[in-house]
């Protein structure tokens, strides 16, 4: 009783301050009003700053500035107003104007270059905008429209990579269009995808990445994978010419108002919008380019032994047959603009590009049009509308027998004959695996409805509804009368439609309030609904009479398939902000309900509490610009799957075609989210009138009731293990960030930053399941012939659960090693038991971004980046080499191309385990140099700032892998898997582009 | 005005914290797999899927048990197969594991069927044909687990058996199937427990108990483990010329073999080398499998994916027979059956043996071609104890004779997760030759 009435008072209190705050709020605007403009340019150079926030201090007006520095703010109000200029990259500038009625009051800024940006407005996780200063998590921000001024980014993925420290964003696969790694502070879940959400203008979308298909109802009949393993990545849609900024949340601490699917952390994409008073702008990107890898394929010594087959014809090399240019060429058109009360941004893009191994390429078109109408002094209507058709000649690759790439590398030199010139064995040649088409067709529509109403200046409300819709068409042909391995010479056609639909609606109230004498703040308060649904059917028509019929229908069998996942997620939330000065303390919960809780579970609730404290400059060392400390407490969670809790048994067909059943998930009535607790530390320091800004992040966070599929015994009948909420995983890392701007004169400009993370990844519990067990340790660099070589130094004790291992990273690699040469059995001494060879993700990744500006016509961005700490599963080096296919076996091979010691030795030991190479390395990933023709050139022809730009992407990587490239990951962004597979490493790319603006 | 907007918006939020807690809102339904009460609708599909269950994995067990014994040798990639053809497998590391898995589920889920068709069927229950297919796929289940391994839970989650106590549960069952078929009046599936429960009584050493089962299966019954285009045989996938060609014929073999087959032929009879043996046989078209250097000796039994591999049948019955005549010293007797059965593949019969390590011979010589890839060999080698002097015939250095398994041990997943098991490797079976 007492509990309960101390709540009523709390309850009462709040209430109360609610409606004190909207009593003390300020009156209606006056009707009295005039313009401001001006042009906001860079102190040192001059060159006009686009997309600067200017803004009217104590109102919401604002405006954006155009690509020449300018913009209007047009009705206001009269009087002595404050302008606020602030902009990514340049210190916050403030100017007073006096606006007369009806007149037009001019505001120039000249903004000083600053590495720290305490006055950037960001809005994900905030529950509103709110100035950086103000927040008490690590929240990172990309201005796109920066980066794709200097440099010609054509896809999603490549603008997150090495730009922001904790967030690994890299290239695994090298087909174009590919699924990519994305993953945020480690991996938080054993069993749950790791990467993040990701919302486009406040609407949730798919953004996964990876092979569907294999799994549909029918199994192996229905199709496969339908190139490999890699699959398409959703995130590749985008076209990055329509994206103003990024944001990215990395976890709990700042995700707590993203409920429960948010603990892998959230990326918000902002698309461009149109600026008030604005004349329509063009602007023109085109860019040709082309994919090419380095030949650096394991196979040189096929050409530079000139290594035969049976009827002397020379084997082919890959790194001289496979490796060929390929195309890339993008056109981009946008227009932005407006009047009074409604802005528009409109672009439209074609981009093709062809990978370096072919078949593979991707012909993608985006058309996106933003509209913003102001209905009155308090109603904004905001529409966003994108639609794109991705359609990706996908390349047979990874763990495909069917593979170009497959079929060039393991073949054994020593068996080429013209049919098949990589030599024989894998029985699919060259044109045949050439034949095979694979397409994904897709059309997508990403779309929102946005009011913003302020009820009163201090007192905003903003609903958004939005659909991301795809649909995904997938066919594969194998030509009749072509010979494939499992099918034949009679032809196959897999077909596959994925509809994925994922509608959100979501409401924001927002009160601002200053309670004079006590303390200022903000009160938000909203609500979200998520419906993700998703249907995919397959059909799979094998042996065809002829060619000339591929329809599924005209093969004699034919098969089906169809699966459907539904997941509905309901969550409110309430959130404090007190300003007390220099510091600022924020105190949030969510509640959420979801489908994929277990009946029995209700609802799950999230806490948050964040600070923020701005140490006042006055008692700074005048080295100091502002220093800010922070802290963050928040949870966030990840729901099961869709249907994990539910007790099923799977149809199958057996026995002469009849209808059977098999006992499939036990399920779980009892399951939770997964919950992840994060505490996070950290400070933003700015010295040096800001030019050298330091950013850096201590966070522990601490996934429990991690779900874990406890295995049953086979002997209890069913296949899926049994989800339980049981484990805990450790991610604990140091996020670094520093940023400098070491030289700043007219002449020449020479930003810089290092971006650094070390990350910890634990499983601390694997629940009451987990057995006692003990890993072996052998001694490294044992002499050959010892007879003490496999008999472990020491056994390390630990719980484990099936490949799960407490005290040790979630991904691991454990494996029987060689350890020593028995010169009597002439073979390798491979150990008894399995020992721990390393963990399968980097723990430390830098990347070092420069941008050099020379004059006011050469920019040159340059970036390295690197990642430390994993190892590979070179199954290919194994795989290579017992196929008498790789270098490091044909190298030993004696004049008469025949085995030697040596080769018989690498061969025996390859066939005993997967070799442990490091993942090490140091990559040269972006070099970009732009020139600005000069506007008396450019103006002749009606032009306004255009530039042309060289770029080469991916260019060349010091490694230790023994591999074509230590990221290579046949699976892409797969959230477990490792394996290189066999997948086709990234290519470099070379590019050459034009922007211009007219 | 003031209050009435806060009332609305205040309203409005009690409403999205409401709709949370709505359940219908949160309730979604998995339309691709059945529930438990779905099931009681679908007993035939229960009792399909119990026998469907065995049958699925015999392809896999077959293609193992060959490696295994001296029928198969690894010619590609896998490590499953590298290890099991090399005898390098230990407890833990046994790619059989996944088949016992399944053996072991079927036969939960065959317990789980029989608790549910008394439940539906009430007293039809123990004379109905789905509850005979489901002992059948019981005791199934039992034997091949108890011919393959070396120890299991006799029953779901409970302690490690023998394989010896396994196959005398399986005749157990054998018999309970019997009954039910009879009274059901199935009589393929009283024929197949029939054949079953002799082979279980041969691998238990009951001799003369196993030959009177088999003899009461007729001539030309058959039973097999069926595929169908979904589930597909495994042996052709990976193993078969015109497939992924993942092992072969083992290189003893080769020499029974034309070198100019240039496709689908079959291999010449042990002892009349001019004759073929209709009984096996091969595909050899002089190319290379998998691995890019071994020549790719192919069975041919199975041709294609729906390929059905027999499980018991009457040839099988006559060479019980016939071993049991060996084994009361009736050579005549045993060589009159081995001929018969010859001669129905148009073979010339063969000579008296001399000797029983004669007759030795021959019954493994044909229980080899009659059972050709239906995983017998193996087994044959284990129990006539002679799997060490054949792999020092074979004399490969990769494939040492001493220290090589000759069963497999019991699923590494069943002994982790049961609580019944220990987990400790010097309690755990793998027998291997001396």
């Amino acid at each position: 009783m007492y509990r309960l009435q101390v709540r009523k008072t709390s309850w009462a209190g709040a209430l109360g301050a609610l409606g004190l705050a909207v009593a003390l709020s300020p009156l209606a605007l006056s009707a009295q009003t005039g313009n401001v403009t001006g042009r906001v340019v860079a102190a040192t150079t001059g060159q006009p700053v686009n997309g600067a926030q200017v803004s009217i201090e104590g109102t919401s007006q604002g405006s954006l500035t155009n690509s020449n520095g300018r913009y209007v703010i047009t009705r206001v109000p009269t009087g002595t107003v404050t302008v606020q200029v602030v902009s990514v990259g340049y210190a916050t500038q403030t100017m007073e104007v006096t606006v007369a009625s009806g007149q037009t009051a001019v505001a120039d800024f000249e903004l000083q270059v600053s590495a720290v940006a305490l006055d950037e407005i960001v809005v994900t996780g905030t529950a509103g905008a709110v100035e950086r200063r103000k927040i008490g998590v690590s929240l990172a921000s990309v201005d796109v429209s920066d980066i794709t001024e200097a440099q010609p980014i054509t896809g999603f993925g490549q603008i997150l990579e090495g730009r922001v420290p904790g967030l690994r964003s890299i290239g695994t696969v090298g087909g174009v269009g590919t699924t990519r790694e994305l993953r945020i502070r480690g991996t938080d879940s054993f069993s749950l995808g790791q990467r993040p959400i990701v919302y486009i203008d406040g609407v949730r979308v798919d953004g996964s990445g990876g092979e569907w298909g294999g799994g549909v109802n029918g199994g192996s009949t229905t199709c496969c994978a339908f190139s490999g393993g890699a699959g398409e990545d959703r995130l590749s849609d985008l076209n990055p010419d329509e994206i103003d900024r990024v944001e990215v949340i990395k976890g709990p601490a700042a995700a707590t108002l993203y409920g429960s699917e948010a603990s892998g952390g959230v990326i918000q994409i902002f698309t461009k919008r149109g600026r008030n008073n604005s004349p329509a702008s063009f602007s023109l990107t085109s860019t040709l380019g082309i994919n090419r890898h380095r030949e650096n394929f394991p196979t040189h010594e096929r050409s530079r032994r000139q290594i035969t087959g049976p009827d002397g014809f020379v084997a082919w090399d890959p790194n001289e047959t496979l490796i060929e240019n390929g195309l890339i060429n993008s056109y981009d058109l946008t227009v932005d603009g407006g009047g009074e009360n409604i802005t528009y941004f409109v672009s439209g893009g074609f981009a093709y590009e062809e990978g370096s191994v072919k078949p593979n390429d991707q012909k993608r078109g985006n058309l996106r049009v933003n509209l913003n109408w102001t209905v009155g002094d308090n109603l904004t209507v905001g529409v966003t509308s994108g639609y794109v058709r991705n359609r990706i000649y996908s390349l047979q690759s990874g763990n495909n027998w069917l593979g170009i790439y497959t079929n060039a590398l393991l073949s054994n030199p020593r068996n080429a004959t013209e049919e098949e010139p990589y030599g024989g064995g894998l029985d699919v040649n060259v044109e045949d695996s050439q034949a095979i088409e694979t397409f994904s067709d897709t059309d997508r529509w990403t779309g929102a409805v946005t009011l913003n109403y302020n009820m009163r200046p201090n007192f905003t409300h903003k609903a958004t509804v939005g659909l991301d819709a795809v649909n995904d068409q997938k066919t594969r042909i194998l030509p009749f009368g072509r010979y494939y391995t499992y099918i034949g010479t009679n032809g196959e056609r897999n077909i596959g439609y994925r509809n994925t639909r994922k509608f959100t609606a979501d409401y924001l109230g927002n009160l601002d309030y200053d309670l004079d004498g006590l303390f200022g703040g903000s009160f938000a308060f909203g609500g979200q609904a998520y419906w993700d649904a998703t249907s995919t059917s397959m059909a799979t028509g094998k042996d065809y009479a002829g060619s000339g019929v591929t329809t599924v229908g005209g093969a004699a069998r034919t098969f089906g398939g169809e699966e459907f996942f539904e997941e509905v997620n309901v969550g409110a939330f309430a959130q404090n902000r007190f300003d007390l000065g220099d510091l600022f303390v924020t105190l949030a919960v969510r509640v959420d309900g979801n489908s994929a809780f277990g009946e029995n579970y209700g609802a799950q609730w999230y806490p948050k509490a964040d600070m923020a404290y701005n140490v006042p400059v006055d008692i700074l060392p005048s080295m100091f610009s502002n220093v800010k400390f922070r802290a963050a407490y928040g949870q966030a969670g990840k729901a099961p799957g869709a249907f994990d809790q539910f007790r099923t048994y799977s149809p199958n067909t057996v026995l002469d075609d009849e209808a059977g059943v098999a006992p499939l998930n036990p399920g779980n009535a009892d399951l939770e989210p997964e919950n992840k607790t994060e505490i996070e530390a950290g400070f933003d320091i700015g010295m040096f009138n800001g030019r050298i800004g330091i950013e850096a992040t201590f966070y522990d966070a601490r996934t429990t009731n991690a779900l874990l599929g406890i295995a049953l015994p086979p002997s209890e009948g069913f296949s899926s293990a049994q989800l339980r909420n049981v484990g805990e995983i450790l991610n604990r890392g140091v996020e670094l960030s520093v940023n400098a701007s070491p030289i700043n004169t007219a002449g020449f400009r020479w930003n810089t930053g290092v971006n650094y993370e070390w990350t910890k990844n634990e499983i601390l519990d694997l629940g009451e399941t987990a057995q006692l067990d003990s890993l072996p340790v052998y001694a490294d660099g044992i002499k050959t012939d010892d007879a003490n070589a496999n008999t472990p130094i020491r056994w390390e004790k630990h719980y484990r659960l099936g490949g799960l291992r407490e005290g040790y990273p979630v991904g691991t690699f454990v494996s029987r090693r060689i350890v020593g040469w028995d010169s009597a059995e002439q073979e390798h001494v491979r150990t008894t038991y399995s020992s721990y060879l390393g963990k399968l993700f980097p723990d430390h990744l830098a990347s070092w971004n420069n941008d050099f500006q020379l004059g006011q016509s050469l920019r040159m961005n340059v970036q390295f980046r690197g990642e430390w700490g994993a190892v590979m599963a070179n199954s290919d080096r194994s795989y290579g080499v017992r196929q008498y296919a790789y270098d490091e076996y044909n190298k030993h091979l004696d004049d008469n191309l025949d085995p030697t010691p040596a080769a018989d030795s690498v061969l025996n030991y390859m066939r005993l385990v997967t070799p442990a190479d490091s993942r090490d390395h140091v990559r040269l990933q972006e070099v970009a140099l732009t020139y600005t023709l000069p506007e008396s050139l450019t103006s002749r022809i009606g032009l306004q700032r255009s530039s042309i730009t060289l770029a080469g992407y991916n260019l060349y990587w010091w490694d230790d892998c023994n591999c074509p490239d230590p990221n290579q990951q046949y699976q892409g962004g797969a959230s477990f898997s490792t394996s290189p597979f066999l997948g086709l490493p990234q290519p470099r790319r070379f590019l050459l582009s034009f922007r211009t603006r007219f | 005005m003031r209050m009435t907007r806060f009332k609305l918006l205040t309203g409005a939020l009690a409403a999205v914290v409401g709709v949370a807690a709505c359940g219908d809102l949160l309730t979604v339904q998995d339309p691709q797999r059945y529930t438990d009460e779905d099931l009681n609708s679908a007993l035939q599909a229960v009792a399909n899927g119990v026998e469907g269950a065995v049958h699925e994995v015999i392809d896999t067990w077959v293609v193992y048990q060959s490696l295994l014994g001296d029928t198969y040798q690894h010619t590609g990639t896998w490590s499953g197969y590298d290890e099991t053809d090399h005898g390098r497998f230990q407890y833990g590391t046994s790619a059989m594991d996944g088949t016992m898995n399944s053996l072991l589920r079927a036969r939960w889920f065959a317990g789980s069927a029989e608790e549910r068709l008394n439940t539906q069927l009430e007293g039809a229950a123990s004379s109905s044909p789905l509850m005979a297919q489901v002992h059948l796929g019981d005791a199934l289940a039992d034997l091949y687990i108890g011919q393959a391994y070396c120890e299991a839970p006799a029953a779901p989650g409970g302690a490690a058996v023998s394989d010896t106590e396994i196959l005398q549960q399986a005749v157990t069952k054998f018999t309970k199937a019997m009954g039910t078929a009879q009274a059901a009046g199935t009589d393929d599936y009283y024929n197949a427990a029939l054949a079953g429960r002799a082979r279980a009584k041969l691998l238990l050493g009951d001799y003369a108990g196993a030959a009177a089962d088999a003899s009461g299966v007729p001539d030309g019954f058959s039973y097999d483990a069926k595929f169908n285009n979904s589930s597909s045989n495994w042996v052709v996938l990976v193993t078969t010329a015109t497939y992924n060609k993942a092992a072969g014929l083992r290189a003893k073999w080769w020499d029974r073999v034309d070198d100019d087959a240039g496709g689908p032929t079959f291999m010449h009879d042990y002892y009349y080398p001019d004759e073929y043996d209709e009984r096996i046989p091969v595909h050899f078209e002089n190319g290379v499998a998998t691995d890019n250097i071994t020549p790719h000796y192919s069975q041919w039994k199975y041709t294609s994916e729906p390929s059905d591999i027999p499980m018991v049948h009457s040839d099988e019955m006559r060479l019980i027979e016939a071993e049991y005549a060996m084994r009361q010293g009736d050579l005549a007797g045993f060589i009159g059956i081995i001929n018969t059965l010859r001669g129905n593949v148009g073979l010339t019969a063969i000579p008296e043996p001399a000797d029983a390590a004669a007759a030795q011979d021959i019954l493994l010589n044909e229980r080899f071609a009659e059972l050709y890839m239906e995983g017998q060999r193996a087994t044959d080698l284990y129990r006539f104890g002679i799997n060490k002097q054949i792999f020092e015939e074979i004399n490969d250095p990769e494939t040492p004779a001493s220290g090589r398994p000759v069963k497999f041990p019991m699923s590494d997943t069943e002994a982790l997760n049961n609580p019944e098991i220990e987990n400790l490797l010097t309690s755990r079976c793998l027998p291997v030759t001396s």
